[in-house]
């Protein structure tokens, strides 16, 4: 009976039983190069068109302004008849004091959140895979779901209830065993776990469905195989699952790596804030930009800080996808 | 075909002509606000421009920019060349100088003096001094509100009486009222000094410590821009290595040990401490109370007499830390400087103007009570008026109305004007930081991060002020300061 749901599942959601179905691992159009692949799969290409434009808008279309990096900022002149003063906009930042406090929380910060939310969404992913009541699934992806979706001002709120001095959920529980009540918002030691567990919480559930969906993917025979030869589940899970979800874990692993200079702003400053006390384990580059140039608001100091983080995490995702390629070739990006 | 292409050509430019006629008669001006729109915006906006174009010629279109994306935006909107006509100036917040540096903003000398007969009436000279800079008008200050009321504390008479306490007459006294009411507390939310020290740096002005300033022997001075003591006669020293600024840190440690202000101060944020003050348990707020209406949901009995507005040695002078505190500026991507002036010359005309503009419309929006109260229609939450537009930002005392449930008490410190109060000698000074902007940013990081928590009392002055200000030194303090001196020594010595 269990054998019938399993194929009826898993047959279900790949009728063809075809490896890596979802992924098109080739890389490379079919026969007659590009032009030809658009015509054959028009409405797959004029799928990506939006975010296509999207790109070329914000991200090439933008490229010359990168020019303000290096010229004294004025509003009636324009990049091409700028005042070029050299590296000077770089200056405030590198000659920070804490130049080297943020770079390394913000690598630190982002190396946790990157960890945690992949082991944390892996876990989830193997453990529902295996779960064969259907509703459960169903609910449980909602549920892991949703905080994704949830502002993290919201969130800050939540935070505030279990970590506030007086009124903490956390503070009260302590008490109800004789434990003194203790200041959180004055501890930066502990914030960097408080952050990667808020972090894993809000996203570790998208990740998992996504690494659920790659799953579904995998040929069913190759379980049936295994189960004849008298795998147990977790054999089964860490012979085939595991390896053959790599390739979609090394991927958004290495998309995340691209961003690992960048600060989750959103995150970090709703949750943080101004309170000083927690920035020497807390504040990454984006928030001591914003709070650095929100009185001066000068664009062309944010726009050479934004252009250090680009040229860092260029390195970091180039450098990550050639070892990569060379250890495990098919999770590298290109 | 050929036809067909021709008649639609003809077609559009006729239809084009017509339109352009239409609006030949009626200039737009696009004015740029920081907030939300209220909720009966659109019909008061169409009363007011029906009422403007027909007096001036002129229509309006308003943009909001929500708060927390104000000066990201506004930076934007100059940076990429978007044509508007006038922006609000907070100058605790960005003062005008940063836009003009950067080439921000319109020359509007001319127009001022050719469109604003109006706003030359009721905004008084030495406020207009203060939007000049080397001679030239660059923005229109908004005469909302007595400056001198710096140093002003509101504290709860029924409180008092309640506690058998006599009103404070120091510091100490303040805070030992503060501890008896504390003490004597049924509530469950404690009674803390509402404060958000952390989102203003500490500021004193912002966060309106400086009511523990009267009380010492150096009063009067003030704190510009978070860093600079500054003497009546002109001294600058750098602020957190002056005693004021410890015996500010010691005041506050000894509040903080004693449980009266929130162990979670740091992180407070700006609504909770709205809500802090609204909530009303509190002996004692920094600075006064906008509305008691809010109040009275959690203390029904609270009357308008029970707020008290006091300040320490009430017997020294008031003084002005700025010359003007709002301001609105025509942006250099305007195509018609002119516009903007005469808007705000039409909202200064009369008290119609006024009136329609700043309170909406009559019996739907508000209701006048008297020369100078109204009283505002609520939404269906209660919480705000459905129409009302901020008197920080282009009120005039000439012309001002105050909610029915503001307190009398604010209402006699704030909006009445105090002859005898002075300036200090930095009220109109600007600092140009641009030599030393790589300094001033670090500066302000070390301050937020490592000063505040010592100024605020949240660390303990002996094991921490010293690394703190080895901080704030090493990112370039001494600089900032000597820069700021030499350009406020130039500035008094050219006599303006």
């Amino acid at each position: 009976m269990k054998k019938t749901d399993d194929e009826k599942r898993r047959g279900g959601q790949n009728p063809r039983g075809k490896r890596n179905g979802g992924h098109a691992p080739e890389g490379k159009p079919g026969k007659g190069g590009l032009v030809a692949d658009m015509r054959r799969n028009g409405a797959s290409y004029l799928l990506t068109l939006p975010a296509a434009v999207y790109t070329f808008v914000f991200g090439y279309l933008t490229y010359p302004y990168l020019l303000i990096a290096f010229q004294r900022f004025n509003y009636r002149r324009n990049i091409l008849n700028g005042e070029w003063i050299g590296m000077k906009n770089f200056e405030f930042f590198i000659n920070s004091s804490y130049a080297f406090t943020i770079t390394w929380n913000t690598l630190k910060l982002n190396m946790f959140f990157i960890g945690a939310t992949t082991v944390a969404a892996l876990v989830l992913a193997l453990a529902l895979n295996e779960v064969r009541v259907k509703w459960f699934v169903k609910a449980s992806q909602a549920m892991m779901v949703f905080p994704t979706y949830l502002s993290w001002v919201v969130v800050s709120y939540m935070l505030y209830g279990i970590f506030s001095m007086d009124y903490g959920i956390l503070n009260r529980t302590l008490a109800a065993f004789g434990v003194p009540a203790v200041n959180w918002y004055i501890k930066a030691d502990v914030w960097p776990a408080i952050l990667t567990v808020m972090r894993v919480w809000k996203g570790a559930g998208l990740n998992a469905v996504i690494f659920l969906a790659a799953m579904a993917a995998i040929d069913v025979s190759l379980y049936e195989a295994a189960e004849i030869d008298g795998a147990s589940r977790a054999q089964r899970a860490w012979r085939i699952t595991m390896p053959l979800i790599a390739p979609t874990v090394a991927i958004l692993t290495l998309m995340a790596i691209g961003r690992i200079m960048y600060g989750d702003f959103g995150m970090i400053y709703a949750l943080i804030g101004d309170n000083g006390v927690l920035f020497p384990t807390t504040d990454v580059i984006d928030t001591y930009v914003y709070r650095a140039l929100r009185k001066i608001g000068d664009p062309a100091e944010a726009t050479a800080i934004g252009l250090f983080q680009s040229a860092i995490g260029f390195v970091l995702v180039y450098g990550a996808n050639k070892l990569t390629k060379r250890f495990f070739p098919e999770g590298a990006i290109y | 075909m050929k036809r067909i292409v021709t008649m639609v050509l003809a077609l559009a430019l006729v239809a084009g002509t017509v339109a352009f006629a239409q609006s030949a008669g009626t200039a737009k001006i696009r004015y740029v606000m920081p907030g939300d729109a209220p909720k009966d915006f659109d019909a008061v906006i169409q009363a007011v421009n029906a009422k403007l174009k027909a007096d001036a010629g002129l229509e309006l279109q308003c943009s909001y920019i929500p708060w927390d994306a104000w000066e990201n935006k506004i930076n934007l909107m100059l940076a990429s060349g978007d044509e508007f006509d006038l922006f609000h100036v907070m100058q605790d917040w960005i003062p005008y100088s940063t836009y003009f540096s950067k080439g921000g903003l319109s020359d509007i000398t001319d127009a001022v003096d050719k469109f604003g007969p109006a706003l030359k009436k009721v905004i008084p000279a030495d406020i207009w001094s203060g939007a000049k800079i080397k001679g030239r008008t660059y923005v229109v200050p908004t005469y909302w509100v007595e400056l001198a009321s710096e140093g002003d504390f509101t504290i709860r008479q029924d409180l008092l009486a309640a506690n058998k306490l006599p009103p404070p007459k120091t510091p100490a006294d303040l805070l030992a009222d503060m501890e008896t009411v504390a003490r004597n507390w049924k509530g469950s939310d404690k009674p803390y000094l509402p404060m958000v020290p952390s989102g203003n740096y500490a500021d004193p002005i912002g966060m309106h410590s400086s009511v523990l300033h009267r009380s010492y022997a150096s009063f009067p001075f003030t704190v510009k821009e978070k860093l600079f003591f500054v003497s009546q006669s002109g001294e600058v020293k750098s602020w957190v290595e002056t005693p004021e600024f410890k015996q500010d840190a010691a005041w506050f440690r000894k509040a903080y040990q004693k449980g009266l202000i929130n162990p979670d101060v740091l992180t407070i944020k700006q609504d909770q401490f709205t809500n802090a003050v609204n909530s009303g348990n509190w002996l004692a707020v920094l600075g006064t109370v906008g509305d008691y209406k809010p109040i009275q949901k959690s203390w029904p009995a609270l009357k308008d007499a029970d707020l008290v507005t006091m300040k320490f040695n009430p017997e020294k002078a008031n003084v002005r830390p700025f010359g003007i505190k709002n301001a609105n500026a025509v942006p250099s991507t305007s195509d018609h400087p002119e516009k903007g002036v005469k808007f705000l010359n039409w909202l200064m005309t009369n008290n119609a103007n006024y009136d329609l503009f700043m309170y909406g419309i009559e019996g739907k929006d508000s209701k006048k009570v008297g020369d100078k109260k109204v009283e505002f229609t609520f939404d269906e939450n209660g919480n705000l008026p459905i129409y009302q537009q901020a008197d920080w930002m282009m009120g005039n005392l000439n012309f001002i109305r105050l909610s029915t449930s503001s307190p009398s008490a604010t209402i006699k410190d704030l909006y009445v004007q105090d002859p005898k109060a002075v300036n200090n000698p930095a009220a109109d000074f600007f600092f140009d930081a641009s030599n030393v902007r790589a300094e001033l940013a670090n500066v302000m990081n070390e301050l937020a991060s490592s000063m505040v928590p010592v100024y605020i009392g949240v660390l303990d002055w002996d094991s921490a002020y010293s690394q703190a200000l080895g901080k704030m030194k090493k990112a370039g303090l001494d600089k900032v300061v000597a820069e700021y001196k030499k350009q406020l020594d130039a500035f008094r010595a050219a006599g303006k």
